[in-house]
Protein backbone atom coordinates (compact mmCIF):
# COMPACT_ATOMS: atom_id res chain seq x y z
CA UNK A 1 0.00 0.00 0.00
CA UNK A 2 3.11 2.46 0.80
CA UNK A 3 4.99 2.24 -2.06
CA UNK A 4 1.80 2.16 -4.16
CA UNK A 5 1.32 5.38 -2.68
CA UNK A 6 4.97 6.27 -3.10
CA UNK A 7 4.71 5.30 -6.63
CA UNK A 8 1.92 7.67 -7.76
CA UNK A 9 2.74 10.30 -5.51
CA UNK A 10 6.05 10.28 -7.71
CA UNK A 11 3.62 9.80 -10.62
CA UNK A 12 1.78 12.90 -9.90
CA UNK A 13 4.64 14.78 -9.15
CA UNK A 14 6.30 13.31 -12.45
CA UNK A 15 2.96 14.75 -14.23
CA UNK A 16 3.50 18.16 -12.71
CA UNK A 17 6.89 18.75 -14.27
CA UNK A 18 5.60 17.61 -17.29
CA UNK A 19 3.28 19.74 -17.72
CA UNK A 20 5.41 22.10 -16.09
CA UNK A 21 7.93 21.65 -19.26
CA UNK A 22 5.30 21.26 -21.67
CA UNK A 23 4.31 25.12 -20.58
CA UNK A 24 8.03 26.17 -20.75
CA UNK A 25 8.85 24.70 -24.26
CA UNK A 26 5.04 25.34 -26.18
CA UNK A 27 2.95 28.49 -23.67
CA UNK A 28 4.74 30.90 -26.84
CA UNK A 29 3.59 28.67 -29.57
CA UNK A 30 -0.31 27.99 -28.32
CA UNK A 31 -0.42 31.63 -27.25
CA UNK A 32 0.54 32.50 -30.64
CA UNK A 33 -1.68 30.24 -31.96
CA UNK A 34 -4.46 31.40 -30.11
CA UNK A 35 -4.17 35.07 -30.66
CA UNK A 36 -3.94 34.29 -33.93
CA UNK A 37 -7.54 32.58 -34.52
CA UNK A 38 -9.08 34.88 -31.79
CA UNK A 39 -7.35 38.41 -31.74
CA UNK A 40 -7.54 38.62 -28.27
CA UNK A 41 -4.92 38.63 -25.88
CA UNK A 42 -7.30 38.11 -23.04
CA UNK A 43 -9.50 35.19 -23.95
CA UNK A 44 -5.91 33.64 -25.16
CA UNK A 45 -3.94 34.07 -22.00
CA UNK A 46 -7.26 32.51 -19.70
CA UNK A 47 -7.67 30.13 -21.97
CA UNK A 48 -3.89 28.46 -22.19
CA UNK A 49 -4.24 28.96 -18.18
CA UNK A 50 -7.28 26.89 -17.90
CA UNK A 51 -5.92 24.43 -20.11
CA UNK A 52 -2.78 23.74 -18.33
CA UNK A 53 -4.71 23.58 -15.01
CA UNK A 54 -6.66 20.68 -16.77
CA UNK A 55 -3.89 18.75 -18.32
CA UNK A 56 -2.76 18.41 -14.80
CA UNK A 57 -5.62 16.91 -13.90
CA UNK A 58 -6.44 14.91 -17.24
CA UNK A 59 -2.82 13.62 -18.07
CA UNK A 60 -2.23 11.98 -14.21
CA UNK A 61 -5.84 9.79 -15.73
CA UNK A 62 -5.50 9.48 -19.05
CA UNK A 63 -1.95 10.02 -19.08
CA UNK A 64 0.03 12.78 -21.30
CA UNK A 65 -0.48 12.97 -24.90
CA UNK A 66 1.67 12.32 -27.68
CA UNK A 67 1.92 15.95 -28.58
CA UNK A 68 1.04 17.74 -25.47
CA UNK A 69 1.16 21.33 -26.91
CA UNK A 70 -1.15 20.26 -29.65
CA UNK A 71 -3.47 19.16 -27.18
CA UNK A 72 -3.04 21.91 -24.54
CA UNK A 73 -4.06 24.34 -28.18
CA UNK A 74 -7.05 22.01 -28.91
CA UNK A 75 -8.21 22.28 -24.98
CA UNK A 76 -7.95 26.23 -25.18
CA UNK A 77 -9.77 26.68 -28.52
CA UNK A 78 -12.62 24.62 -26.15
CA UNK A 79 -12.59 26.62 -23.53
CA UNK A 80 -12.29 29.77 -25.75
CA UNK A 81 -15.83 28.79 -27.58
CA UNK A 82 -17.12 27.93 -24.29
CA UNK A 83 -16.56 31.55 -23.22
CA UNK A 84 -17.53 32.92 -26.04
CA UNK A 85 -21.03 31.32 -25.92
CA UNK A 86 -21.61 32.06 -22.17
CA UNK A 87 -20.91 35.81 -22.87
CA UNK A 88 -22.20 35.76 -26.25
CA UNK A 89 -19.61 38.03 -27.31
CA UNK A 90 -19.45 37.71 -31.12
CA UNK A 91 -21.57 35.61 -32.55
CA UNK A 92 -19.69 35.93 -35.97
CA UNK A 93 -16.48 34.65 -34.13
CA UNK A 94 -18.89 31.26 -32.55
CA UNK A 95 -19.27 30.67 -36.26
CA UNK A 96 -15.95 30.50 -37.53
CA UNK A 97 -15.22 28.24 -34.63
CA UNK A 98 -17.98 26.02 -34.88
CA UNK A 99 -16.80 25.01 -38.16
CA UNK A 100 -13.24 23.30 -37.05
CA UNK A 101 -13.12 22.12 -33.39
CA UNK A 102 -16.00 19.53 -32.34
CA UNK A 103 -17.50 20.84 -29.06
CA UNK A 104 -18.91 17.83 -27.70
CA UNK A 105 -15.73 16.71 -25.23
CA UNK A 106 -14.42 18.98 -22.91
CA UNK A 107 -11.03 17.40 -23.88
CA UNK A 108 -9.79 16.24 -27.28
CA UNK A 109 -9.16 12.43 -27.43
CA UNK A 110 -5.94 10.97 -28.67
CA UNK A 111 -7.30 10.79 -32.16
CA UNK A 112 -8.77 14.60 -32.93
CA UNK A 113 -5.65 16.58 -31.20
CA UNK A 114 -3.43 17.36 -33.93
CA UNK A 115 -0.04 16.69 -34.25
CA UNK A 116 1.16 19.76 -34.85
CA UNK A 117 0.47 23.89 -33.47
CA UNK A 118 0.74 25.98 -36.30
CA UNK A 119 3.65 28.27 -35.46
CA UNK A 120 2.36 32.34 -35.27
CA UNK A 121 4.95 33.19 -32.70
CA UNK A 122 6.97 35.63 -35.63
CA UNK A 123 3.51 37.67 -35.76
CA UNK A 124 3.43 37.45 -31.75
CA UNK A 125 6.89 38.77 -31.13
CA UNK A 126 6.10 42.05 -33.76
CA UNK A 127 2.89 42.87 -31.99
CA UNK A 128 4.31 42.84 -29.00
CA UNK A 129 7.82 44.88 -29.81
CA UNK A 130 5.72 47.26 -32.06
CA UNK A 131 7.27 50.37 -32.34
CA UNK A 132 3.82 52.00 -30.95
CA UNK A 133 4.16 50.41 -27.63
CA UNK A 134 6.46 52.01 -25.03
CA UNK A 135 9.59 49.74 -24.40
CA UNK A 136 8.97 48.79 -20.93
CA UNK A 137 5.59 47.87 -22.36
CA UNK A 138 7.08 45.97 -25.05
CA UNK A 139 9.89 43.89 -22.61
CA UNK A 140 6.75 43.06 -20.30
CA UNK A 141 4.77 41.94 -22.94
CA UNK A 142 7.53 39.75 -24.74
CA UNK A 143 8.35 37.99 -21.54
CA UNK A 144 4.76 37.27 -20.62
CA UNK A 145 3.22 36.38 -24.61
CA UNK A 146 6.60 34.81 -26.28
CA UNK A 147 8.56 33.98 -22.73
CA UNK A 148 5.34 32.35 -20.88
CA UNK A 149 6.74 34.42 -17.52
CA UNK A 150 3.96 34.93 -14.66
CA UNK A 151 3.11 38.33 -13.86
CA UNK A 152 4.82 38.35 -10.64
CA UNK A 153 7.87 36.90 -12.40
CA UNK A 154 8.39 39.59 -14.71
CA UNK A 155 7.87 41.91 -11.49
CA UNK A 156 10.22 40.56 -9.47
CA UNK A 157 12.73 40.53 -12.37
CA UNK A 158 12.19 44.05 -12.90
CA UNK A 159 11.97 45.17 -9.03
CA UNK A 160 8.64 46.18 -9.07
CA UNK A 161 5.78 45.95 -7.18
CA UNK A 162 3.05 43.15 -9.06
CA UNK A 163 -0.28 45.49 -9.02
CA UNK A 164 2.30 47.97 -11.02
CA UNK A 165 3.45 45.59 -13.65
CA UNK A 166 -0.10 43.77 -13.97
CA UNK A 167 -1.45 47.21 -14.79
CA UNK A 168 1.51 47.60 -17.17
CA UNK A 169 0.56 45.19 -19.06
CA UNK A 170 -3.08 45.60 -19.07
CA UNK A 171 -2.79 48.57 -21.09
CA UNK A 172 -0.45 47.13 -23.17
CA UNK A 173 -3.15 45.16 -24.08
CA UNK A 174 -5.86 47.84 -24.36
CA UNK A 175 -3.29 49.76 -26.65
CA UNK A 176 -2.90 46.76 -28.85
CA UNK A 177 -7.10 46.20 -29.27
CA UNK A 178 -7.83 50.53 -29.72
CA UNK A 179 -4.65 51.24 -31.64
CA UNK A 180 -5.57 48.25 -34.07
CA UNK A 181 -1.79 47.19 -33.33
CA UNK A 182 -1.99 44.19 -35.83
CA UNK A 183 -1.35 40.94 -35.62
CA UNK A 184 1.01 40.06 -38.66
CA UNK A 185 4.53 40.20 -39.88
CA UNK A 186 5.41 43.77 -41.06
CA UNK A 187 5.41 44.79 -44.51
CA UNK A 188 8.59 44.62 -46.37
CA UNK A 189 9.77 47.56 -46.15
CA UNK A 190 8.87 47.95 -42.23
CA UNK A 191 10.99 44.79 -41.89
CA UNK A 192 14.64 46.55 -41.29
CA UNK A 193 13.45 48.76 -38.69
CA UNK A 194 10.89 46.58 -37.18
CA UNK A 195 13.41 43.67 -36.69
CA UNK A 196 15.80 46.04 -35.21
CA UNK A 197 12.95 46.79 -32.53
CA UNK A 198 12.56 43.19 -31.92
CA UNK A 199 16.36 42.55 -31.55
CA UNK A 200 16.63 45.62 -29.06
CA UNK A 201 13.99 44.25 -26.77
CA UNK A 202 15.48 40.82 -26.53
CA UNK A 203 19.01 42.78 -25.82
CA UNK A 204 17.64 44.59 -22.75
CA UNK A 205 15.75 41.88 -21.46
CA UNK A 206 19.31 40.27 -21.73
CA UNK A 207 20.90 43.11 -20.23
CA UNK A 208 18.50 43.58 -17.20
CA UNK A 209 19.36 40.34 -16.06
CA UNK A 210 23.28 40.34 -17.46
CA UNK A 211 23.94 43.95 -15.82
CA UNK A 212 21.08 45.00 -13.86
CA UNK A 213 20.99 48.80 -13.33
CA UNK A 214 19.59 48.23 -10.22
CA UNK A 215 20.07 47.23 -6.76
CA UNK A 216 22.85 44.86 -5.70
CA UNK A 217 22.48 41.82 -7.73
CA UNK A 218 24.98 41.84 -10.85
CA UNK A 219 23.17 39.10 -12.75
CA UNK A 220 19.71 38.22 -12.26
CA UNK A 221 20.21 35.37 -14.08
CA UNK A 222 16.96 34.44 -15.54
CA UNK A 223 16.58 37.36 -16.84
CA UNK A 224 19.92 37.08 -19.22
CA UNK A 225 18.59 33.32 -19.12
CA UNK A 226 15.36 34.25 -20.69
CA UNK A 227 16.74 36.55 -23.48
CA UNK A 228 18.78 33.74 -24.52
CA UNK A 229 15.82 31.81 -24.84
CA UNK A 230 14.26 34.91 -26.65
CA UNK A 231 16.94 34.75 -28.89
CA UNK A 232 17.06 31.35 -29.98
CA UNK A 233 13.52 31.59 -31.19
CA UNK A 234 13.79 34.38 -33.43
CA UNK A 235 16.99 32.64 -34.70
CA UNK A 236 14.76 29.73 -35.47
CA UNK A 237 12.02 32.24 -36.92
CA UNK A 238 14.25 34.35 -38.79
CA UNK A 239 17.34 31.99 -39.58
CA UNK A 240 18.51 34.23 -42.83
CA UNK A 241 18.54 37.49 -40.37
CA UNK A 242 21.95 37.73 -40.09
CA UNK A 243 21.74 40.65 -37.06
CA UNK A 244 19.42 38.17 -34.63
CA UNK A 245 22.17 35.53 -35.23
CA UNK A 246 24.82 38.00 -34.34
CA UNK A 247 22.47 39.13 -31.21
CA UNK A 248 22.55 35.81 -30.04
CA UNK A 249 26.20 34.99 -30.28
CA UNK A 250 26.72 38.40 -28.47
CA UNK A 251 24.29 37.23 -25.68
CA UNK A 252 26.09 33.51 -25.29
CA UNK A 253 29.76 34.99 -25.55
CA UNK A 254 28.93 37.71 -22.82
CA UNK A 255 26.84 35.24 -20.68
CA UNK A 256 30.38 32.10 -20.79
CA UNK A 257 32.07 34.30 -18.54
CA UNK A 258 29.51 34.71 -15.69
CA UNK A 259 30.65 32.47 -13.17
CA UNK A 260 33.92 34.80 -13.37
CA UNK A 261 32.14 37.92 -13.44
CA UNK A 262 30.96 37.98 -9.97
CA UNK A 263 33.13 36.93 -6.94
CA UNK A 264 32.34 35.30 -3.09
CA UNK A 265 30.98 38.50 -1.98
CA UNK A 266 28.87 39.48 -4.50
CA UNK A 267 31.45 41.90 -5.97
CA UNK A 268 32.33 42.37 -9.76
CA UNK A 269 35.22 40.75 -11.05
CA UNK A 270 36.84 42.89 -14.21
CA UNK A 271 37.35 40.83 -17.86
CA UNK A 272 41.25 41.74 -16.72
CA UNK A 273 41.00 39.64 -13.04
CA UNK A 274 38.58 36.79 -14.15
CA UNK A 275 39.54 33.24 -13.62
CA UNK A 276 39.24 32.12 -16.76
CA UNK A 277 39.37 27.85 -16.45
CA UNK A 278 35.25 29.59 -15.13
CA UNK A 279 34.47 30.58 -18.76
CA UNK A 280 31.93 28.44 -20.17
CA UNK A 281 33.67 27.03 -23.48
CA UNK A 282 30.89 25.21 -25.21
CA UNK A 283 28.98 28.54 -25.17
CA UNK A 284 31.62 30.32 -26.52
CA UNK A 285 32.10 27.33 -29.02
CA UNK A 286 28.54 27.93 -29.91
CA UNK A 287 28.53 31.88 -30.27
CA UNK A 288 31.53 31.91 -31.98
CA UNK A 289 30.48 29.12 -34.72
CA UNK A 290 26.98 31.29 -34.48
CA UNK A 291 28.80 34.74 -35.41
CA UNK A 292 30.91 32.75 -38.11
CA UNK A 293 27.23 31.81 -39.89
CA UNK A 294 25.87 35.27 -39.54
CA UNK A 295 29.63 36.67 -41.11
CA UNK A 296 28.99 34.62 -44.05
CA UNK A 297 25.97 36.33 -44.78
CA UNK A 298 28.34 39.41 -46.10
CA UNK A 299 25.83 41.97 -43.96
CA UNK A 300 27.47 43.06 -40.58
CA UNK A 301 25.50 45.14 -38.47
CA UNK A 302 26.21 46.89 -34.97
CA UNK A 303 25.20 43.29 -33.03
CA UNK A 304 27.44 41.02 -35.20
CA UNK A 305 30.38 43.69 -34.59
CA UNK A 306 29.67 43.44 -30.62
CA UNK A 307 29.66 39.63 -31.13
CA UNK A 308 33.15 39.79 -32.21
CA UNK A 309 34.53 42.48 -29.94
CA UNK A 310 33.03 39.64 -27.37
CA UNK A 311 34.46 36.58 -29.18
CA UNK A 312 37.72 38.52 -28.90
CA UNK A 313 38.15 38.48 -25.55
CA UNK A 314 36.66 35.31 -25.21
CA UNK A 315 39.71 33.97 -27.09
CA UNK A 316 42.25 35.33 -25.46
CA UNK A 317 43.76 32.05 -22.72
CA UNK A 318 44.82 35.05 -20.48
CA UNK A 319 44.16 39.09 -20.11
CA UNK A 320 47.39 39.95 -21.62
CA UNK A 321 46.82 38.21 -25.07
CA UNK A 322 44.15 40.12 -26.13
CA UNK A 323 43.59 41.43 -29.46
CA UNK A 324 43.06 44.61 -28.30
CA UNK A 325 44.22 46.02 -31.92
CA UNK A 326 41.78 44.36 -33.88
CA UNK A 327 39.14 45.51 -31.08
CA UNK A 328 39.96 48.75 -31.67
CA UNK A 329 39.10 48.23 -35.34
CA UNK A 330 36.05 46.74 -34.38
CA UNK A 331 34.97 50.03 -32.29
CA UNK A 332 35.47 51.99 -34.60
CA UNK A 333 33.19 50.11 -37.53
CA UNK A 334 30.74 50.12 -34.35
CA UNK A 335 31.54 54.22 -34.06
CA UNK A 336 30.85 54.21 -37.56
CA UNK A 337 26.95 52.30 -37.65
CA UNK A 338 26.24 53.86 -34.29
CA UNK A 339 27.89 57.07 -33.56
CA UNK A 340 27.46 57.51 -29.86
CA UNK A 341 29.78 58.54 -27.00
CA UNK A 342 29.40 55.73 -25.34
CA UNK A 343 30.66 53.65 -28.48
CA UNK A 344 33.15 56.12 -28.36
CA UNK A 345 34.00 55.56 -25.02
CA UNK A 346 34.70 52.24 -25.41
CA UNK A 347 36.55 52.54 -28.48
CA UNK A 348 38.64 54.79 -26.45
CA UNK A 349 39.30 52.28 -23.75
CA UNK A 350 40.46 49.58 -26.72
CA UNK A 351 42.75 52.10 -27.95
CA UNK A 352 44.66 52.78 -25.17
CA UNK A 353 44.89 49.35 -24.66
CA UNK A 354 46.39 48.75 -27.71
CA UNK A 355 48.42 51.67 -27.89
CA UNK A 356 49.40 53.96 -24.78
CA UNK A 357 46.74 54.81 -21.78
CA UNK A 358 47.50 58.77 -22.97
CA UNK A 359 46.13 58.36 -26.90
CA UNK A 360 42.60 56.66 -24.92
CA UNK A 361 43.06 59.52 -21.74
CA UNK A 362 42.89 61.97 -25.12
CA UNK A 363 39.81 60.59 -26.08
CA UNK A 364 38.07 60.34 -23.03
CA UNK A 365 39.16 64.07 -22.30
CA UNK A 366 36.90 65.17 -25.47
CA UNK A 367 34.07 62.56 -25.16
CA UNK A 368 33.55 64.41 -21.71
CA UNK A 369 34.30 67.95 -23.62
CA UNK A 370 31.33 66.94 -25.28
CA UNK A 371 29.32 67.16 -22.49
CA UNK A 372 26.00 63.81 -22.43
CA UNK A 373 28.15 61.68 -20.53
CA UNK A 374 29.32 63.89 -17.90
CA UNK A 375 27.37 62.11 -15.42
CA UNK A 376 27.89 58.35 -16.95
CA UNK A 377 30.09 56.92 -14.09
CA UNK A 378 31.69 54.43 -17.01
CA UNK A 379 33.01 57.74 -18.53
CA UNK A 380 35.14 58.36 -15.02
CA UNK A 381 35.11 54.83 -14.26
CA UNK A 382 37.11 54.45 -17.72
CA UNK A 383 39.60 57.50 -17.16
CA UNK A 384 40.44 56.39 -13.66
CA UNK A 385 41.58 52.81 -14.50
CA UNK A 386 43.48 54.60 -17.70
CA UNK A 387 45.21 56.91 -15.23
CA UNK A 388 45.57 54.39 -12.71
CA UNK A 389 47.70 51.97 -15.75
CA UNK A 390 49.83 55.10 -16.29
CA UNK A 391 50.50 55.08 -12.21
CA UNK A 392 48.88 58.55 -12.07
CA UNK A 393 47.97 58.08 -8.59
CA UNK A 394 46.29 60.98 -7.49
CA UNK A 395 44.11 62.06 -10.48
CA UNK A 396 42.92 58.33 -10.67
CA UNK A 397 41.61 58.40 -7.19
CA UNK A 398 39.60 61.91 -8.11
CA UNK A 399 38.45 60.37 -10.96
CA UNK A 400 37.25 56.97 -9.31
CA UNK A 401 35.56 59.43 -6.77
CA UNK A 402 33.53 61.17 -9.97
CA UNK A 403 32.68 57.51 -10.94
CA UNK A 404 31.25 56.98 -7.62
CA UNK A 405 29.14 59.76 -7.39
CA UNK A 406 27.50 58.30 -10.38
CA UNK A 407 27.37 54.98 -9.76
CA UNK A 408 23.78 52.86 -9.20
CA UNK A 409 24.92 49.42 -9.29
CA UNK A 410 26.00 48.15 -5.89
CA UNK A 411 28.52 45.58 -6.93
CA UNK A 412 30.43 48.21 -9.63
CA UNK A 413 30.37 50.24 -6.48
CA UNK A 414 31.96 47.77 -4.49
CA UNK A 415 34.81 47.57 -7.72
CA UNK A 416 35.15 51.23 -7.53
CA UNK A 417 35.52 51.88 -3.94
CA UNK A 418 38.58 48.71 -3.90
CA UNK A 419 40.46 50.60 -6.76
CA UNK A 420 39.93 53.91 -4.62
CA UNK A 421 41.58 52.65 -1.85
CA UNK A 422 44.13 50.92 -4.01
CA UNK A 423 45.47 53.83 -5.61
CA UNK A 424 44.76 56.09 -2.66
CA UNK A 425 47.25 53.97 -0.30
CA UNK A 426 49.66 53.70 -3.30
CA UNK A 427 49.72 57.76 -3.59
CA UNK B 1 -11.58 50.83 -39.07
CA UNK B 2 -11.52 54.85 -39.36
CA UNK B 3 -8.24 56.54 -38.79
CA UNK B 4 -7.66 60.21 -38.13
CA UNK B 5 -4.18 61.54 -39.26
CA UNK B 6 -3.66 65.13 -37.92
CA UNK B 7 -1.28 66.94 -39.94
CA UNK B 8 0.93 69.30 -36.87
CA UNK B 9 3.55 71.54 -38.93
CA UNK B 10 5.74 74.48 -38.32
CA UNK B 11 3.70 77.61 -39.80
CA UNK B 12 7.12 79.49 -40.26
CA UNK B 13 9.25 76.72 -42.07
CA UNK B 14 5.82 75.95 -44.12
CA UNK B 15 5.65 80.16 -44.57
CA UNK B 16 9.49 79.74 -45.97
CA UNK B 17 8.97 77.74 -48.70
CA UNK B 18 9.28 79.11 -52.01
CA UNK B 19 5.63 79.30 -53.55
CA UNK B 20 6.27 76.92 -56.62
CA UNK B 21 7.49 74.40 -53.52
CA UNK B 22 4.26 74.97 -51.65
CA UNK B 23 2.40 74.53 -55.03
CA UNK B 24 3.84 71.46 -55.65
CA UNK B 25 3.48 69.99 -51.81
CA UNK B 26 -0.18 71.23 -52.46
CA UNK B 27 -0.54 68.93 -55.56
CA UNK B 28 1.07 66.23 -53.49
CA UNK B 29 -1.28 66.07 -51.20
CA UNK B 30 -4.27 66.22 -54.01
CA UNK B 31 -2.35 63.30 -55.40
CA UNK B 32 -2.71 61.41 -52.45
CA UNK B 33 -6.48 62.17 -51.35
CA UNK B 34 -7.55 61.35 -55.05
CA UNK B 35 -5.68 57.77 -54.89
CA UNK B 36 -7.46 57.43 -51.43
CA UNK B 37 -10.62 58.19 -53.06
CA UNK B 38 -10.16 55.82 -55.75
CA UNK B 39 -9.19 52.91 -52.87
CA UNK B 40 -12.93 53.80 -51.46
CA UNK B 41 -10.59 54.29 -48.10
CA UNK B 42 -11.20 58.37 -47.73
CA UNK B 43 -13.36 59.88 -45.49
CA UNK B 44 -12.60 62.96 -44.83
CA UNK B 45 -9.66 65.53 -45.09
CA UNK B 46 -8.71 69.34 -44.85
CA UNK B 47 -6.27 72.23 -44.45
CA UNK B 48 -6.99 74.14 -41.95
CA UNK B 49 -6.69 78.28 -41.66
CA UNK B 50 -3.36 79.39 -39.95
CA UNK B 51 -4.20 79.04 -36.40
CA UNK B 52 -4.07 83.03 -35.30
CA UNK B 53 -7.51 83.05 -37.74
CA UNK B 54 -9.31 81.09 -34.93
CA UNK B 55 -10.12 80.97 -31.65
CA UNK B 56 -10.26 78.59 -28.45
CA UNK B 57 -13.06 78.22 -25.65
CA UNK B 58 -13.39 76.96 -22.55
CA UNK B 59 -15.46 76.95 -19.70
CA UNK B 60 -14.70 78.18 -16.24
CA UNK B 61 -16.56 78.50 -13.07
CA UNK B 62 -19.52 78.34 -15.63
CA UNK B 63 -18.25 81.88 -17.33
CA UNK B 64 -17.02 81.14 -21.40
CA UNK B 65 -13.68 82.08 -21.63
CA UNK B 66 -12.43 82.77 -25.31
CA UNK B 67 -9.35 83.36 -26.44
CA UNK B 68 -7.66 84.63 -29.75
CA UNK B 69 -5.62 82.09 -31.23
CA UNK B 70 -4.46 78.56 -30.45
CA UNK B 71 -4.63 77.63 -26.98
CA UNK B 72 -0.98 76.37 -26.53
CA UNK B 73 1.93 77.84 -27.24
CA UNK B 74 3.77 75.20 -29.26
CA UNK B 75 5.59 75.60 -32.35
CA UNK B 76 3.78 72.58 -34.13
CA UNK B 77 0.18 73.32 -34.44
CA UNK B 78 -2.71 71.47 -36.24
CA UNK B 79 -3.02 72.44 -40.51
CA UNK B 80 -5.35 69.73 -41.54
CA UNK B 81 -6.33 66.40 -41.12
CA UNK B 82 -7.24 63.06 -42.97
CA UNK B 83 -9.53 60.56 -42.13
CA UNK B 84 -9.13 57.11 -43.94
CA UNK B 85 -10.49 53.75 -43.82
CA UNK B 86 -7.30 51.39 -42.79
CA UNK B 87 -7.53 47.58 -41.48
CA UNK B 88 -4.87 48.59 -38.38
CA UNK B 89 -2.03 51.25 -37.35
CA UNK B 90 0.21 49.34 -39.71
CA UNK B 91 -1.96 50.35 -42.78
CA UNK B 92 -2.91 53.89 -41.33
CA UNK B 93 0.96 54.93 -40.20
CA UNK B 94 2.39 53.76 -43.79
CA UNK B 95 -0.21 56.05 -45.73
CA UNK B 96 0.39 58.63 -42.96
CA UNK B 97 3.93 58.69 -44.06
CA UNK B 98 2.82 59.19 -47.91
CA UNK B 99 1.31 62.37 -46.43
CA UNK B 100 3.77 65.05 -47.95
CA UNK B 101 4.02 67.44 -44.83
CA UNK B 102 5.42 64.35 -42.63
CA UNK B 103 8.72 65.63 -44.95
CA UNK B 104 8.53 68.80 -42.18
CA UNK B 105 5.94 68.11 -39.33
CA UNK B 106 4.37 65.22 -37.49
CA UNK B 107 1.13 63.14 -38.69
CA UNK B 108 -0.21 62.15 -35.64
CA UNK B 109 -2.08 59.06 -35.93
CA UNK B 110 -5.48 57.83 -33.99
CA UNK B 111 -7.74 55.89 -34.44
CA UNK B 112 -11.38 57.15 -34.02
CA UNK B 113 -13.78 55.47 -31.45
Amino acid sequence: MGEMHRCIEQGMSNIGSIVEQTFRRESGRVMAALVAQFSDFDLAEDAMQEAFAIALERWRIAGVPDVPGAWILTTAKRKVLDRLRRDAVSARALGTLEADTDTSANEPTEEEAPSMIPDERLKLIFTCCHPALASDARIALTLRMLGGLSTPEIARAFLMPVPAMAQRLVRAKRKIRDARIPFRVPFDRDLPERIEAVLAVIYLIFNEGYASSQGDTLVRSELAAEGIRLGRIVCELMPREPEALGLLALMLLHDARRLARIGGGGELIVLEEQDRSLWDMEMIAEGTGLLEEAMEMQAPGPYQIQGAIAALHDAAPRAEETDWEQIALLYAELLRLNPTPVVALNRAVAVAMATTPADGLRMIDSIEAEGSLNRYHLLHAARADLLRRAGHHVPAAAAYMRALEFVSNGAERQYLARRLAEVTSRS
Amino acid sequence: MQFMMLIHTDQERWNRLAPEQQEQHTQHHRNLAQELIQQGRWVDGGRLHSPASGASVRIDNGRVIRVDGPYAETKELVGGYYIVECADLDEACAIAARIPTAAFGTIEVRPLM
